[in-house]
């Protein structure tokens, strides 16, 4: 028999390898000392605010001897980022990004590793629930797990994503910074000089066009005779994304269809070529967001960089993990039945790979033994 | 150069605003007293002319023949403004003025138009064929932070888009300036020095006659729209609203942005904290201490002394909030129509009633933002 192991000491002593070996370089954020930093540490509840580098170094030596659990940075720039009040930091812009997480998408692994209790009957179950199924409440406990399949859904929606910037908004790919969050998901950081000061309005703008949201058959189509059209027959913007739909449900790129036929095409059209974002990352313009290549302290997975080619042909868990070397014993009592890309079966007495029995006791598994090999 | 084949002296008049014509303003060299002084007295007369038809809501004075004393009581009328300090004031000028520029620019060729757009910092070029149509491109970022509606045909969803162009109709890249310059005259305003203690005296009389002015108005308004002794009445709410009082009611889960809507509507139509409060007692996670926090932050009392306006239609709905298509903007101004209906005598109507109560501008201004930071 062994014992529990403690998060806090393995974890912290895990993190603290990692940080002191890792090249400073790799912390490296554009206008860094115009960045509010944040910090929650190893053992401690909440999270420190309102903190500034001068400098890249200051920042890694930071890293290096606080070695935090978790690392944000501000997707705004400010006069004075280490002020506690917003009036005085002095906001200055902010970069657009895009939070993509499969906790808002479907996706068929959630069988496999999330589970769900209700708080108000005690209800349990695995996959994942919007309400309890037998009592109805919202009040819900989820114990939620990544694997790669979900991390491949992501992917595509981050890939949709892209599809949106580039052939409508016309951002390049190299302008795009892709992090994987650690997590469940990616973010898609923008950081040129032109979108910096956007509005918060016009940022909600971009996110409705990427979602699809509020697209109106009775605005996208024409009168003509025995229905409507297509206002513009064009492989532009969403008339092409419709067009597509069109030609894939009906047979033609325009056909002439009722306002209700046409609705249908743009839900279709909506349901498989909008990107699931979320919203209210891209519309808040005092955000904090993970710091490329700090470890995320609830799986000791990597927020690692992509270039969107990186993206489309790399394995994201590969780059991600970094705990790879050696083996772990656990005995693993109650748990997900697979995560990233390891089996665990129905658990009990298990050799794994160091990266995911961090992960298990990182995100609270039940785990009565914890040895490295 | 260019921008001197494009705009003569002439173009001036019209567009006061351009960059050219500040620099005129600049090389002129002339001091808030020597405009106060006689021979130059026209330019603070007209200045004040303008101010007084953003109290009046009326339409501006024609612009001037002489394009000099023009330029100068547009740069006059800006330091009014700032010295009268009220941005809701501003917000007039910059609307009744705007609208006037854009009927002027509805009318000139296209590349001057474009010229026009380009100094108003809206990115747009003249196709050499048109596409569907439409004769200009606008850049999406500057589409999107100028247009007037995020609605309807405007709504970029509904536009056609290529590679960070959005292609528009003559009228429409008008109408686009129009906004910009709304923007473009607030910013200005807001950025100007104004040293109160060199003002000639002149200027500072009228300064305070503006204000005076600006205030009475302010006063009528309010009491047309929000009479007094009008009850907060649960049946004006807009559906939304009342949504998520009965979600509230019914002990559900109600997410933080819901709350912050309801609150910040609450406050809005004249609502106590307290009386806010009773409101969120319902809610199953009820702690007073918390609540009360949060209400008083967004009422302004706490933090930054910002007050929350509450959401516009189009932020309910990318949130999920709203719930019915009411044709409105915003859900005060639902809420005013409704009470209006319910209660008000006939008096309100006519044509000021058809503006609606967007003439309440105090009310419903500004950007809402819900209190966020936090980690993504
Ligand atoms: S249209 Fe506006 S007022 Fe009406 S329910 Fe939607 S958000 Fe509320
Ligand atoms: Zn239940
Ligand atoms: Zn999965």
């Amino acid at each position: 028999m062994g014992q529990a192991p403690d998060p806090v000491k393995v974890g912290r002593k895990y993190f603290e390898w990692y940080y002191r070996s890792a090249d400073p370089r790799d912390f490296s954020v554009t206008s860094l000392p115009s960045r509010e930093f944040a910090f929650s540490y190893f053992g401690e509840e909440g999270m420190r605010r309102h903190i500034s580098f001068g400098g890249l170094e200051e920042l890694a030596e930071h890293l290096r001897t606080a070695i935090p659990r978790h690392a944000f940075y501000s997707t705004a720039y400010y006069r004075d980022p280490g002020a506690k009040d917003m009036e005085e930091k002095g906001w200055l812009g902010a970069d657009l990004v895009f939070d993509i997480d499969v906790d808002h998408v479907e996706t068929p692994c959630k069988e496999l590793h999330d589970k769900w209790i209700c708080k108000s009957c005690g209800a349990s179950g695995w996959g994942s629930v919007e309400r309890c199924p037998r009592c109805g409440s919202e009040a819900i406990e989820r114990h939620t797990w990544v694997c790669e399949t979900c991390i491949n859904v992501a992917r595509d929606e981050v890939l949709k994503l892209v599809d949106f910037l580039e052939m409508d908004f016309g951002f390049s790919r190299h302008e795009l910074l892709v992090t994987f969050s650690g997590h469940r998901g990616f973010h898609v950081h923008l950081e040129s000089p032109e979108v910096r000061e956007l509005s918060q309005d016009s940022r909600r703008e971009i996110v409705d066009y990427v979602k699809g949201l509020g697209l109106d058959a009775r605005f996208l189509t024409a009168k003509t005779r025995g229905g409507y059209k297509l206002r513009y027959e064009a492989p532009l913007g969403w008339y092409g994304r419709l067009a597509r739909w069109a030609l894939i449900k009906v047979g033609s790129e325009n056909p002439v269809l009722s306002l209700s036929e046409w609705r249908s095409i743009v839900e279709e059209s909506v349901t498989r070529e909008a990107a699931a974002v979320d919203e209210k990352v891209t519309i808040d313009t005092k955000r904090l967001i993970r710091l490329p290549n700090s470890l995320h302290g609830k799986t000791g997975l990597k927020v690692a960089p992509f270039s969107v080619d990186e993206l489309e042909n790399t394995s994201i868990i590969d780059r991600a993990k970094v705990f790879t070397e050696g083996e772990v014993a656990v005995r693993l009592e109650e748990g997900p039945k697979r995560v990233l890309d390891v089996d665990l079966g129905s658990g009990g007495v298990l050799t794994l790979p160091t990266y995911a029995a961090l992960y298990l006791l990182l995100n609270g598994a039940k785990l009565l033994k914890f040895e490295q090999r | 150069m260019k921008t001197e084949l494009l705009l003569t002296t002439e173009d001036l008049r019209k567009y006061p605003f351009v960059s050219k014509a500040f620099e005129r303003v600049r090389s002129l060299n002339l001091t808030l007293a020597d405009l106060a002084s006689h021979p130059l007295r026209n330019v603070i007369e007209r200045a004040a002319a303008y101010v007084k038809a953003a109290v009046n809501g009326s339409e501006p004075p024609p612009p001037s023949d002489d394009s000099e004393e023009e330029v100068l009581a547009f740069a006059v009328a800006l330091i009014l403004l700032k010295a009268v300090g009220d941005r809701s004031l501003t917000r007039k000028l910059a609307v009744i003025f705007s609208r006037r520029v854009g009927r002027f620019l509805a009318g000139e060729d296209l590349s001057k138009l474009v010229y026009v757009l380009s100094e108003l910092g809206v990115k747009a070029r003249v196709l050499q064929a048109k596409v569907h149509g439409y004769p200009v491109a606008v850049h999406v970022l500057s589409y999107l932070e100028s247009t007037p509606e995020r609605a309807g045909h405007w709504k970029l969803v509904h536009r056609l888009v290529e590679r960070g162009w959005v292609y528009v109709s003559k009228l429409e890249a008008a109408r686009l300036g129009e906004e910009a310059l709304k923007k473009f005259i607030e910013r200005k305003v807001e950025e100007i020095k104004l040293d109160e203690v060199s003002m000639p005296d002149a200027v500072y009389r009228l300064v305070e006659g503006l204000s005076a002015e600006w205030g009475a108005r302010i006063k009528e308004l309010r009491e047309r729209w929000a009479p007094e002794g009008l009850e907060a009445s649960e049946d004006a709410f807009p559906p939304c609203i009342k949504a998520i009082v009965e979600d509230l009611k019914a002990g559900k889960n109600v997410p933080h942005s819901a709350r912050f809507a309801l609150a910040s509507f609450l406050l809005s139509i004249g609502m106590s904290v307290d009386e806010v409060l009773e409101v969120f007692r319902a809610a199953p996670d009820f702690n007073e201490k918390i609540a009360r926090y949060q209400v008083e932050h967004i009422a302004g009392m706490r933090g930054s002394g910002k007050k929350y306006t509450p959401y516009k239609c189009d932020n309910m709905r990318t949130l999920g909030l709203c719930v019915a298509e009411c044709g409105v903007k915003h859900p005060l101004q639902y809420y005013w129509k409704a009470l209006r209906r319910q209660k008000a005598p006939s008096a309100a109507r006519g044509s000021r009633a058809r503006r609606g109560p967007a003439e309440a501008p105090h009310l419903v201004e500004g950007d809402s933002n819900g209190p966020s930071t936090r980690p993504g």
